[in-house]
């Protein structure tokens, strides 16, 4: 009887978000018309859209229920949020239909997630695992290089990363420490922390805008990412010979299909750049100013898309172990790089005064990595 | 044997996107100004700190259709030169008019109509990239 129970509360749940994604991707106009509303029409859209399908197809399947519930009270949470902000609660002559719906899956979902609890402790279990672990060899090794040896049970793993990557516009290249931990039953996925340092190198190169709300219509975080690009604010900063080197800390997850192969993604969280000084020219209007002493912004963070400060490097890559020890990939990198200038600046349409301008780069390259 | 292909690999990548040719061509240009009304408006070029260059610059105005016209010019060649229309000697307040489209002959580059000329006093020959001055011409 209880089965049944939770079976309809999944088909509810599930059902009413597979149901709409069908306007969703279609660009039916009631869904346009929100997501312009919201500031995050197309890729806002597409992309909650995409975020509804691994949710409804996870609470479907009885092992990640709880996380597919988990993912749409998030989602939910948000809209109806915006139907009691921006959007209202009745949409187009609904009769608030929608927020119904948003509430009986938000509701749903809350009770998926309280009967299937076990899964994010089970998770939050691992990740506070590593956590205590990480704390510890922080800790540790503030004191002593040699005690982590002894206290940690699992198998640590310590990788020296090298890439380098272009594209038409720049060279980089990336030299890193990483210390990694093995989770699951079969210890194919590794989660790791390190340090890295890549130099981003082009002859001249174009930097826009960088403040969030300059830049995109809508700055909440992780959201930011399908925001609408205000080009009407940009301004472009053109650096005569960039170069920065972004030291960060950075974290990575890979996983392992077997032996030989792996693929990962890395992010760069926290850090410092420093680099020369340049000339660059910012033309508004086709009237340009010119300064020599334009620098990599001092301080890095990662925030997620245009909210991020300073120069963060971000790599996928694929991974062919050729030994023990060496690995060789491919790696595609995602590269912003952050200029502050001194005495010119860029008059903003809202009245204030922007000083910092960003490039972000698709770069194709080859890494290595070396084990021990 | 690995190793040593992708050593190459990465040496001609890192070699490949350095030598980026950006000099300017040196055939002789003979653009045609016989009907371009000249104004007053002309200065001859002198040498920067950083090249020679020689010739004169004309402004002309036709219909508020701006044209700047450097005459017989000749420059020493280097990287990324650009003709500038600037309030100072050492660009910093300047209207971008392009590269320079030949470091000899007679060349015309047009100037945006909102620009006013009153306040661009200098023709400059200027290495955008290195911020190198080659020449300047005060247009009075």
């Amino acid at each position: 009887m209880k089965q049944i129970g939770i079976w309809i509360l999944k088909i509810i749940a599930a059902g009413i978000m597979l149901q709409t994604l069908y306007f969703k991707f279609s660009a039916a106009p009631e869904s346009v018309y929100i997501f312009s509303t919201l500031g995050l029409e197309p890729y806002g859209r597409i992309g909650i859209a995409i975020l509804e399908l691994i949710a409804s197809i996870a609470i479907l399947v009885p092992a990640t229920t709880g996380l597919g519930a988990l993912l749409a009270i998030g989602i939910m949470a948000g809209a109806i949020f915006s139907h009691l902000g921006k959007l209202g609660i009745v949409v187009m002559d609904d009769g608030g239909q929608l927020f119904i719906y948003a509430l009986l899956v938000f509701i749903s979902s809350l009770i998926l997630l309280w009967i299937n609890l076990h899964q994010i402790k089970a998770l939050l279990y691992k990740i506070t695992k590593v956590k205590l672990i990480l704390c510890f060899i922080m800790i540790s090794s503030i004191n002593s290089g040699n005690v982590k040896a002894q206290a940690i049970s699992s198998q640590p793993k310590q990788e020296l990363m090298f890439s380098t990557a272009f594209s038409s516009s720049q060279a980089t290249a990336s030299i890193g420490y990483q210390y990694h931990w093995q989770l699951g039953k079969k210890k194919r996925w590794e989660i790791g922390l390190g340090l890295r340092n890549t130099s981003a190198f082009s002859s001249k190169n174009q930097y826009i805008t960088a403040p969030a709300k300059l830049a995109r219509s809508n700055t909440i975080p992780f959201l930011i990412v399908f925001a609408d690009q205000l080009t009407q604010n940009w301004d472009t900063l053109e650096v005569q010979r960039p170069f920065v080197n972004a030291l960060n800390l950075m974290t990575e997850i890979k996983y392992h299909f077997n032996k030989k192969f792996s693929v990962g993604f890395n992010i760069d969280l926290i850090g410092v750049s420093f680099g020369n000084s340049s000339s660059s020219i910012l033309t508004t209007n086709a009237i340009s100013k010119a300064e020599i002493n334009t620098k990599p912004s001092k301080f890095n963070l990662l925030l997620t898309g245009d909210l991020d400060k300073g120069s963060l490097n971000s790599e996928f890559f694929i991974n062919y172990q050729l030994s023990k020890r060496w690995g060789i990939r491919a790696v595609y990198q995602y590269l912003f790089t952050e200029f502050t200038t001194t005495s010119i600046y860029q008059n903003a349409p809202d009245g204030t005064t922007v000083y910092q301008f960003r490039n972000k780069a698709n770069n194709l390259g080859i890494g290595l990595s070396y084990n021990f | 044997m690995k190793y040593k292909i992708l050593i190459v690999l990465v040496s001609v990548g890192i070699l490949s996107a350095c030598t980026k040719q950006n000099a300017t061509p040196n055939i002789q240009l003979m653009e045609s100004i016989d009907s371009l009304p000249m104004t007053s408006m002309k200065g001859n070029f002198m040498n920067g700190p950083f090249g020679t260059v020689s010739g004169t610059a004309f402004i002309s105005v036709i219909n508020n259709e701006k044209k700047l016209i450097l005459e017989n010019l000749n420059s020493s060649n280097g990287p990324d030169l650009h003709v500038y229309l600037s309030k100072e000697i050492q660009p910093i307040n300047f209207i971008d008019l392009g590269k320079l489209k030949s470091i000899n002959g007679t060349q015309v580059y047009s100037i945006d109509s909102n620009v006013n000329l009153k306040d661009y006093k200098f023709a400059l020959v200027h290495c955008q990239q290195f911020n190198h001055l080659f020449g300047s011409a005060n247009i009075q």
